[in-house]
């Protein structure tokens, strides 16, 4: 089937009729993003599998903008095919109108036609007619849009899928059936002759029964055996997944450990740095450091206080001494002469003058007794009396208070912190250092911890796995370990039960044979022999023609693959056939090892190469080539790839439609246009599809998608 | 004996309401957001009167000698000069001495008659007031200094030294 001409009316960006005219072989639709690509292939979709959303959301913005009351336009997208000589188009549509500035779609249908050689045109079933033109078994395999949806194989379920499509083990099923019905049909009948003898008939019942027991331990052990053998697959895969990954993790680990240790110095280093200055102003006082001056100026000032009052009380006291002497001496003066001040000559000399009996002050002698003496005497009386008259009447004092004697003891307890001030600046200079030294500390360690990170970022990227994975793999590996010995002694064992149980089994059956043959009719016994064999050929044709399958896909699948891949290093595609009968595709080096982490690249050309074999298989099987449809499958491989890949493509049969974002340009006036190179690619047809300009990206009304035939 | 530092140290000394809200607020408002504050202080001092403390000093080293104006409210935050740095929360040491020291200063630079008080001829209070009329003084040059400081630069005291330096500084005033 190829198709000849796709036509999309007022389908989202395209605006009015747009056709695309195909041509047998490679077609490639250029476009830039968001300028028609996808709804190209979005209206395919739509035109094969029905509503994918709402009618309305599908009707051209432009379209719908322009709309008049009462107008009605149609929404259609049609595809127009050759196949076996025959045209043949089917289309999917809708009316829309405006009514009460309203609009309502009506119409919904789903149109056929064919076309025979003589041009004459025949309406049929739309539906029928998509199935005939494009089945949706294949369209599975045949369209795809980006990188991500070309998976499928992923899942076991898609490759069975593919299998029973495609393999010729489909037809031998039937037939199984069949034989395996016929089979116990004759062993009924043999059963019920066997059984007409009575003497047989006990020992006949006694065998079935064992062979029935026999054959329920059978099939508990078997499916034992196949969850072991899936547990086994599931360990190993786990473990060969983590072998790859096991030194990354073990370095990741250390690197960790670094980590943690040098977070924990730059932690430490940094709890030591006190950089809390204003509480230290207070706490320890740092705020004296300008104290001193304010200091001296308080003791100079509490001195001269001091100073002062002692000045103004030694005064007082004079003051107060003179006052009394004045009063003694007055009447002393009027009878006699002006005397000496009573304390000259002082006590002590007047002592000493009597002692000796002599006047030191007018240097005669004074006998005791004599007139001189009794004078000298008088007047020390008079002295020793003022004195204690002194003591005996006390004036009242100049000061009530003392507060000075608490300011002079705040001076000298301030004194001795006078040290303590002077060293201060010492102090604070030492904290800065001290903290400077931490910082660069921090700084150091900060180094390390940035070498260490860029260290384990590097790991992480080589070995493209999350930081959690590869610690989980280190973890896993022991019980992946485990897991996978315990499944192969279960194995071991459940496969020798089995053999036992086998062996047993067939014993018994040929027991039951030999009283089948003696007590029933030989044309029965020689007729389900015949059945038996035939069952077994059958079995092991379908097994050989699945084996087959699988043999050509993969042949093929890697021819594809390695021209893809030319020149580069790329693996084999393997599918493996495991012991629960379900297929895996895997990608292997050259030594059978598993590959462990294929790019995306490499990936997509290993679905594509999939992709292309069962095209190939399918027009060999059928007879018929079927068109292959991608959006966007090659984003991740480079333009030299892609040509390449191109190229590939142009030499294989059958038709193909790519729509691809490469080969496009922007000049300076920010125009697009062509590149050169696609110029090299060779290919039957490229359409451009690109929005007409100009346009305001952000009002839909003004985006129509114009269809280029280049 | 008669002690003028202890009847000074029972007394709370004022200052102008109008930094209340500008930087003593700021630290009753730790923890919450206010742009236009100075909103950091309170992450340097942790009480009312460390502040006044370190405004005092930084006004007396650098002789900003201002008497809160007449028309202006004063304030003050409850707390007697006596518990100042006394109760050592977790992580503090005491720092009550810095009260004596402070004493110290105002007995130098206020022009007091001890004398007249010694021979009874002033009153105690009197003297205390003076005392206390030189720490609001002195204080209030520092507060105006700071003041000034965060209009010129909103974020000067973002540094962890900020307030070191601008004591260090004051030496050359």
């Amino acid at each position: 089937m190829i198709i000849k001409k796709i036509v999309i009316e007022n389908f989202l960006c395209y605006y009015d009729i747009k056709e695309f005219v195909f041509a047998d072989g490679l077609n490639i639709i250029l476009g830039e993003n968001g300028e028609g690509k996808t709804k190209f292939y979005e209206a395919l979709v739509w035109l094969f599998n029905g509503n994918i959303r709402d009618l309305k959301s599908l009707i051209s913005a432009r379209k719908l903008n322009e709309l008049e009351e009462s107008t009605s336009f149609r929404v259609e997208v049609k595809v127009q095919v050759e196949q076996h000589e025959t045209i043949k188009q089917v289309s999917r549509f809708f009316q829309f109108e405006k009514k009460d500035n309203d609009i309502h779609t009506y119409n919904y249908s789903l149109e056929g036609i064919k076309e025979n050689a003589k041009g004459e045109r025949e309406m049929v079933d739309g539906n029928g007619l998509l199935k005939e033109i494009f089945p949706s078994e294949l369209r599975k395999y045949s369209m795809f849009k980006g990188e991500s949806e070309l998976n499928i194989f992923n899942e076991t379920k898609s490759l069975k899928n593919l299998i029973d499509t495609f393999s010729f083990a489909k037809y031998y099923n039937k037939y199984t059936e069949l034989i395996s019905y016929s089979e116990k049909r004759i062993s009924r009948d043999i059963d019920k002759e066997s059984r007409r003898n009575k003497k047989q008939e006990t020992e006949h019942q006694r065998l079935k029964t064992e062979i029935i027991i026999y054959e329920q331990d059978l099939k508990r052990y078997k499916s034992s055996l196949q969850i072991a053998n899936s547990e086994k697959e599931k360990s190993e895969k786990g473990l060969n997944e983590i072998e790859n990954n096991i030194e990354n993790a073990e370095e990741i680990k250390i690197i960790n450990n670094q980590i943690k240790e040098i977070e924990a110095k730059i932690q430490r280093a940094k709890s030591r740095i006190d950089e809390n200055y204003t509480k230290a102003l207070l706490d320890e006082k740092w705020i004296l450091i300008h104290f001193e001056p304010v200091f001296k100026e308080y003791n100079i000032k509490v001195n001269s206080l001091s100073r002062k009052r002692r000045k103004l009380q030694s005064e007082y006291d004079r003051e107060i001494g003179k006052r009394q002497q004045r009063q003694e001496t007055v009447a002393e003066f009027v009878k006699e002469f002006v005397p000496l001040p009573i304390e000259t000559p002082s006590k002590e000399l007047m002592q000493e003058m009597l002692d000796e009996e002599v006047c030191k002050v007018c240097g005669r002698e004074a006998p005791k007794g004599s007139e001189a003496y009794n004078y000298m005497m008088q007047k020390l009386e008079k002295l020793l009396k003022s004195l204690s008259k002194d003591e005996e009447e006390k004036e009242e004092p100049l000061y009530k208070h003392d507060y000075l004697k608490r300011l002079r003891s705040i001076q000298h307890s301030q004194e001795s912190n006078l040290d303590f001030i002077k060293r201060i600046n010492d102090l604070i200079s030492e904290r800065y250092e001290f903290n400077e030294g931490r910082k660069k500390e921090v700084k150091r360690y900060e180094k390390r911890l940035e070498a260490s990170e860029a260290d384990k970022i590097r790991i992480l990227s080589e070995s493209n796995q999350s930081e959690n994975n590869l610690l989980n793999a280190l973890n896993n590996f022991r019980a992946f370990g485990k897991t996978s010995k315990e499944a192969t002694e279960n194995i071991t064992e459940l496969t020798f039960k089995i053999k036992g149980l086998e062996e047993k089994i067939n014993t018994k059956k040929a027991e039951l044979d030999k009283i089948d043959r003696e007590s029933s009719n030989k044309y029965l016994i020689k007729t389900r022999e015949v059945i038996r064999d035939i069952a077994t050929i059958f079995k092991d044709t379908e097994k050989r023609k699945f084996n087959e399958f699988l043999d050509i896909l993969e042949e093929k699948s890697n021819r594809i693959f390695s021209e893809i891949n030319v020149d580069a290093f790329t693996g084999i595609i393997k599918f493996k056939l495991n012991a629960n009968k379900e297929v895996r595709i895997e990608l292997q080096e050259a030594n059978g090892q598993l590959f462990a982490r294929p790019n995306q690249s490499l990936l997509t050309s290993k679905y594509l190469s999939i992709l292309f074999a069962i095209s190939e298989l399918t027009k060999e099987n059928n007879d018929e080539s079927f068109p292959m449809i991608f959006d966007a499958p090659t984003s991740s491989f480079g333009e030299t790839k892609t040509a390449q890949f191109f190229n590939l493509l142009n030499n294989t049969p059958g038709q193909k439609i790519l729509l691809i974002k490469d080969f496009l340009v922007k000049d300076s006036a920010n125009n697009l246009a062509i590149k050169e190179e696609f110029k090299k690619i060779r290919r039957d047809k490229a359409i451009w599809v690109k929005l007409e300009r100009p346009f305001d990206e952000q009002k839909l009304h003004t985006i129509n998608s114009q269809v280029i035939h280049l | 004996m008669e002690n003028l530092f202890r009847v000074w140290a029972s007394r709370i000394p004022k200052y102008d309401e109008k930094f209340r809200d500008t930087l003593f607020k700021s630290r009753a408002n730790k923890g919450t957001r206010d742009e236009d504050s100075v909103e950091s202080l309170g992450k340097h001092f942790s009480r009312n009167y460390e502040l006044y403390m370190y405004a005092f000093f930084l006004g007396l080293y650098r002789d900003l000698y201002v008497e809160i104006p007449k028309e202006a409210t004063k304030v003050d935050f409850s707390h007697h000069i006596q518990y100042w740095g006394n109760k050592s929360s977790r992580g503090r040491e005491s720092f009550s001495d810095l009260q004596e020291y402070m004493f110290v200063a105002l007995i130098a630079k206020t022009d007091i008659d001890i004398i007249a008080l010694e021979k009874d001829e002033i009153k105690v209070e009197k003297i205390v007031r003076q005392l206390l009329d030189t720490m609001e003084a002195y204080t209030n040059g520092g507060l105006i200094f700071l003041q000034e400081k965060g209009e010129e630069n909103r974020h000067y005291h973002l540094v962890p030294d900020a307030f070191l330096k601008l004591i260090l500084e004051a030496e050359s005033k």
